[in-house]
Formats: structure tokens, sequence, C-alpha cells
């Protein structure tokens, strides 16, 4: 009776890799084909960002978080609207594609419109639209996109194997062909006139320039949000030595750094210095990764906890990643995001150009 | 889309908001309400107008329960279709089970699963009625609000047996819900069912994919032909022609009847026979085929 089922899916796994990143010369930004680059990349939206960082290093910082700002705003539209007028010419047809290096080297004279947009839904669910870099992915139940009449792929929903539920269909708005009068076009402006009609609760960011007051977007009302990060300060926790991040690759020693970071990141007891839980409660400890036969305690640093809670655009991400710290063992910093599509990945940068990144898919 | 289409309703329900609102609250996108009928149909079934709540983002009309008792009786069936949305029978005996798995016009199979029903699900008849388009209906609330265990148990039971029985295909699972309280979130019903058997994925499918085919199905019985054929869209009606149109296509005949330039008028019978037998003829003899190969064409112009 209890026997559990053959078709079981397999449980979600997590990766981690070990990365370098060279060191910033006169602003010149490190490659953006690695990770955590990468990672940042393959996850556009998220809408949870802890930043841990040690007491020093965030007081040595506060000029560089004070210049991140993160502003997004909460509008309703339809898909059809998305598509028609100046909405349409402003910040999909003129807008550049996003590119990793665009934080610093921005052109002022090309402040149009790049902007990412994320509509309300839940992933695997409902139907959820997103739009990033002029390509609007729609994902979509079965029913409705055989009403659509446009092409897509089946995407994985969360139900048997083998058979196709949802689909995505992904349209590159910037193409030479997508005008109104073409033939491709008008079946779009076909399929969001009769099928996907509804207006939806969308997440909107211009990322080109995040200060950019009214614009087309004005016409819809939106309710702009920005966003300061809550901080969290956590005296005399226990940390782990980082001397040799790059030994730490072993599933064994890096499932129990992303334990530690993912405690810190739910601002848990258990990490503190002066805890004193009756071991029968709860067995845990701070991993050492010392060598075996040392027996020197571990260290106990002042660290303060970042928050962003909201609509987290790539770009933001980005110049998380670069965040310039010291190159001693003792400047290290993590971050732990969560998705909106369910994933989360976090990054744990040390010293010049160690890093540790986990996602878990 | 999750669905929920067993939803109790009954009038005057002061719990019904609570638990709509509820439902609507934990993720379901549809839920119908549920009018249970049991022992003879009233003689006037008024349909009932349930005005969709705030809350559920559809409200189809609502799906009927009929309680069948006796296999001999007639309850119906196709009058009852006008008056509700999903026809939904739950047997009590095993020879009902059988009469509604092979014959009865219905939608949704959902039998009492709290009680120890004494006989043991057949693969043969359950498949019949999946084959027929027909789905088993477990209802999980009941025995979350069972206050006493034997429903519980029974229902753990059961809903293993005709997992069991059916495996695992043509299932869907609501709630019966008659308060707030023993309504359970969608993924929390997919766990549950995977306790009792049923893989996550079909468990997935219970909720969404098989309760939306009863209910698009239950729609196209009633609208279409033979629930095969629909006509969604007829297009727009062709535009009756105009006035001068018509009177120059009058006049267009009158003149070529007058004239006698136009078309062939229709063969008579006589000279419909004549050319069969001259067909006839040439057949036989292939020798003067050559010769005789004009001569149709000149029947027909001297035929008027």
């Amino acid at each position: 009776m209890f026997t559990l089922s053959k078709d079981e899916q397999a449980s979600s796994k997590c990766y981690v890799a070990h990365s370098t990143i060279s060191p910033l010369k006169d602003n010149q930004l490190p490659t953006m084909k690695k990770r955590p680059f990468t990672t940042m990349a393959s996850h556009p939206f998220s809408h949870t960002v802890d930043l841990i960082l040690p007491e020093e290093l965030y007081q040595n910082l506060q000029q560089a978080f004070s210049v991140i700002v993160l502003r997004y705003s909460r509008v309703t539209m339809s898909l059809s609207e998305i598509i028609t007028g100046d909405f349409f010419n402003h910040y999909i047809k003129t807008g550049h594609h996003h590119h990793c290096y665009d934080d610093i080297k921005r052109d002022p004279h090309n402040d149009t419109g790049n902007i990412v947009m994320l509509s309300e839904g839940r992933p695997a669910v409902d139907n959820v639209f997103s739009l990033r870099d002029g390509v609007l992915r729609l994902e979509i139940d079965k029913p409705t996109y055989e009403r659509c009449g446009l092409a897509g792929k089946p995407i994985p929903d969360g139900g048997r194997k083998h058979t196709k539920a949802r689909y995505a269909v992904e349209l590159n708005l910037r193409l030479p062909s997508m005008l109104h009068g073409k033939k491709g076009f008008e079946r779009i402006v076909w399929a969001f006139k009769n099928v996907l009609t509804h207006s939806v609760t969308w997440l909107f960011c211009n990322i080109q320039d995040r200060n950019a007051v009214g614009g087309p977007i004005s016409k819809h009302h939106p309710v702009v949000k920005t966003i300061s990060p809550t901080v969290t300060r956590m005296p005399k926790v226990l940390v782990p030595s980082f001397k040799s991040v790059q030994t730490l690759v072993s599933p064994q020693d890096a499932t129990e750094l992303l334990e530690w970071i993912s405690l810190l990141s739910l601002r848990s007891v258990r990490v503190n210095a002066n805890d004193n839980i009756d071991s029968y409660l709860s067995r845990y400890e701070v991993p050492s990764f010392a060598a075996s036969g040392s027996d020197e305690p571990l260290a106990s640093m002042d660290l303060v906890r970042l928050r962003w809670h909201g609509f987290i655009d790539p770009k933001f991400m980005t110049a998380m990643g670069i965040l310039p710290i010291g190159t001693s063992e003792n400047q290290w910093f993590a971050m732990n995001v969560c998705c909106f599509d369910g994933a989360a990945y976090t990054v744990l940068k040390v010293g010049k150009e160690d890093c540790l990144t986990w996602e878990c898919v | 889309m999750f669905y929920d289409l067993n939803v109790p309703w009954s009038l005057n329900d002061p719990e019904l908001q609570r638990t709509l609102a509820f439902l609507d609250e934990l993720g379901y996108n549809v839920v119908a309400l549920t009018h249970t009928i049991s022992g003879k149909l009233p003689s006037d079934l008024v349909s009932l107008h349930i005005s969709p709540t705030a809350g559920t983002t559809t409200a189809p009309p609502p799906p009927l329960h009929l309680v069948l008792s006796d296999s001999n009786q007639n309850y119906r069936l196709s009058s009852l279709s006008g008056a509700y949305d999903i026809l939904a029978i739950r047997p009590t005996d095993e020879k009902t089970l059988q009469q509604a798995c092979q014959t009865l016009d219905c939608d949704i199979i959902s039998l009492d699963l709290t009680v120890r029903l004494g006989y043991h699900f057949k693969f043969k008849t359950l498949s019949q009625a999946i084959e027929r388009g027909v789905r088993f209906e477990i209802c999980y609330a009941p025995g979350i609000l069972a206050s006493d265990s034997m429903a519980r148990r029974n229902l753990i039971s059961n809903a293993t047996q005709l997992i069991r029985a059916t495996r695992g295909r043509g299932l869907i699972i609501s709630s019966e819900a008659k308060r707030a309280i023993g309504c359970r979130g969608p993924w929390d019903v997919v766990n549950l069912a995977a306790v009792w058997g049923l893989g996550q994925e079909r468990g997935k499918e219970a909720i969404s994919k098989e309760a939306r085919f009863v209910t698009v199905s239950a729609q196209l019985k009633r609208s279409s032909y033979r629930g095969v054929v629909d006509v969604i869209y007829g297009g727009e009606k062709p535009e009756a022609p105009k006035e001068e149109d018509k009177g120059k296509s009058d006049a267009s005949k009158k003149r070529k009847a007058g004239v006698g330039d136009g078309k062939e008028a229709p063969l008579s019978k006589r000279e419909l026979k004549r050319r069969e037998k001259k067909a006839r003829m040439e057949a036989s003899a292939p020798s003067c085929c050559n010769d005789s190969a004009p001569a149709p064409a000149q029947a027909t112009q001297n035929a008027p």
C-alpha cells in the first residue's frame, strides 16, 4: 500500500562549481562567460537576495551599496498593450540587447528602455509571461497553446514524463520582421486579441535607466517601488576558515558549507559563538575544514546580513557579483538568491578571485 | 489550473462562502458546486442559478450528484442534462455500480468511500466506464472531517482499492468539504494520493487534467452533435445580394431564354435512351468506331 511508485521523478539536484574571477584592472570587468555570472544569467528573475558579509567589509562597501538602487513598478496590462503603440516602440523596438557590461559602460546617449517584465501566476501551473531583451516568453497550458496558433516547444510541467501538457512560446519582438502588417506579427496580434485577452499584473523594471520617470508606462498607472535592503547584524558568529576554497568542492564539504550559509541566511542562532543548545535537541556544529589533528578553535566574527526582497533583475545581480572586496581570506561575502521559478543559488566569494557557486535546480 | 469539482451546495448555507474563499486562497482555479439529490427525482427540476462568487475564477453551473439505490428505477438522466452542467452518480451497491459503469449516461461516478463496501472493485467493470469517458471521483474531506475513525479507515482502504483497480487511470480527486476546515491545498492532495498509491504525476493529473476533461467533455456532450462535432465559430453571415444585382441576373436569364444561344437545354429521356443504344452498338462493333465517334456531338447539336 505505502510503497512509492516507480515513476517517481528524480529529486532536485545541487551543483557546485569553483571558479576564479580575475581581478579588476582600471574598470575592466571580469568575463561574463564563467560562473557565477552564467548562473545569474540563467535565472533572470529572483525575488529575494541575502548578502552576508563581515562587518568591516560592510563598512567599506557602504558607498558601493548606495549606488545600487533597486526600483521597479507594478502595473496591470494586457499582452496586446505590450505590442502596440508607444510602449512597443519605446521599450521593445528601440531597446538595446541587454549586455552585462552596460552597468559601467553606459552610454548616456542611448538611454532608451531595455526592460524586463514578469507577469503574475504560479510557475508550472498558471499561464506565465515574461519579457527580457525583447524576447516575450509565454508559458501556457496545452488548451491555450492550441487556441493561440503560435509555434512553441513543450516544457515539463511536473506531471507525467512524455506527455506534453505545457508549452513555451518565445517571440523575439526585436527582429526586423516583427512589424505591424507583417504576416508573422499579425498572428501574434490575433492571438493576443482573441485568446490571451486577460489583463494581468506585471512587474516592470527599466534596467537601462532605473530613475526614469514617465515614459509610455505612465499611461498604465504603475505603482513604483523602491527597495532598500533590510540590515540585520549578527554579532559573534562562528566562521570556518576559507584558506583553501578550491579544495572545498568535495560533496561533503560543499554541502556543509552550503548548510552553514543557509543557516546564516535564516538568521539561525545555532551558528552563534555563545550558543549553548542541548546536543540532544540539535547536533549541528559549524564545520572547521581544518586539517585533522589541529585543534585551533573557530574564529568568531561580527556579520551583517542584507536582504533585498522585491523584483530583482539580472543587472542588479551582476552588479552584486562584481562587488570589489579585499584580497585577504577574511574578506568574503556569501549571497543567497531565491528565484521566481523555484530555483535557488548561492555564491561565496573569498578573497580576490576565489568563487564557489551552488545551484539548486 | 487546479480543479475541485465537488463542493456541497445547499440553500442558505452559511459555510459555503468561507469554503469558497479558502479554496481560492489554496490556489484552486475552478470550483464546482454540487447539488445532491437522493431517492426519487422531483417532478419539476428547477435549474439552479448560482451567481459566480468573487473568489473563484470560473463558476460553471452546478454539477448534480445523484444517489442511485435501485437499479430498476428510471432516473430520467437525459432530462437532467439541461439543468446541470456535470452529472455525477453515486451508486450504493455493486449492481448499480455495474449499471453506472456500463450504460448510464453520466460524467462522474462518485462512490461513497467512507462506508464499508461489501464488494471488490473489478478492473473489467471500471475500465468500461473509463473507456466511455466517465471518471471516478475520490472525495478526501469526509475522511478528514469524520468524527469516527472507521470512516477514515474505510476511506483509505477503499481509495487504495479504487486506485489499484483502475490502475491509476481515470481518477479525479475532489474535496466534498462541507466546511472550510476539510479543504486541502492542491499539492497536499497530490501527496495524500501518493500515500494511497497514486503516483505523484497521476495525482497531479487527477486534480488538473482529468478534472478539466470532465468539465470540457460534459459541456461538449450538451452543446455538440453526438459529443464529437461542435461549432465554435460559424463565420459571419453572408451579405444579402443587393437589389440591383438581383434585377440584373433576372434580366440576363430572360435574355438568354429569349435568344436561345445560352446553355443547352436538359436532354429528354428519349434522347438519352437513343444515345445509350448508340453507345452500346459502338461497343459491340469496334470497327465502325471511327465513323460513329462524332455522332453524339451531332446529336447534341440537333437536339434543341
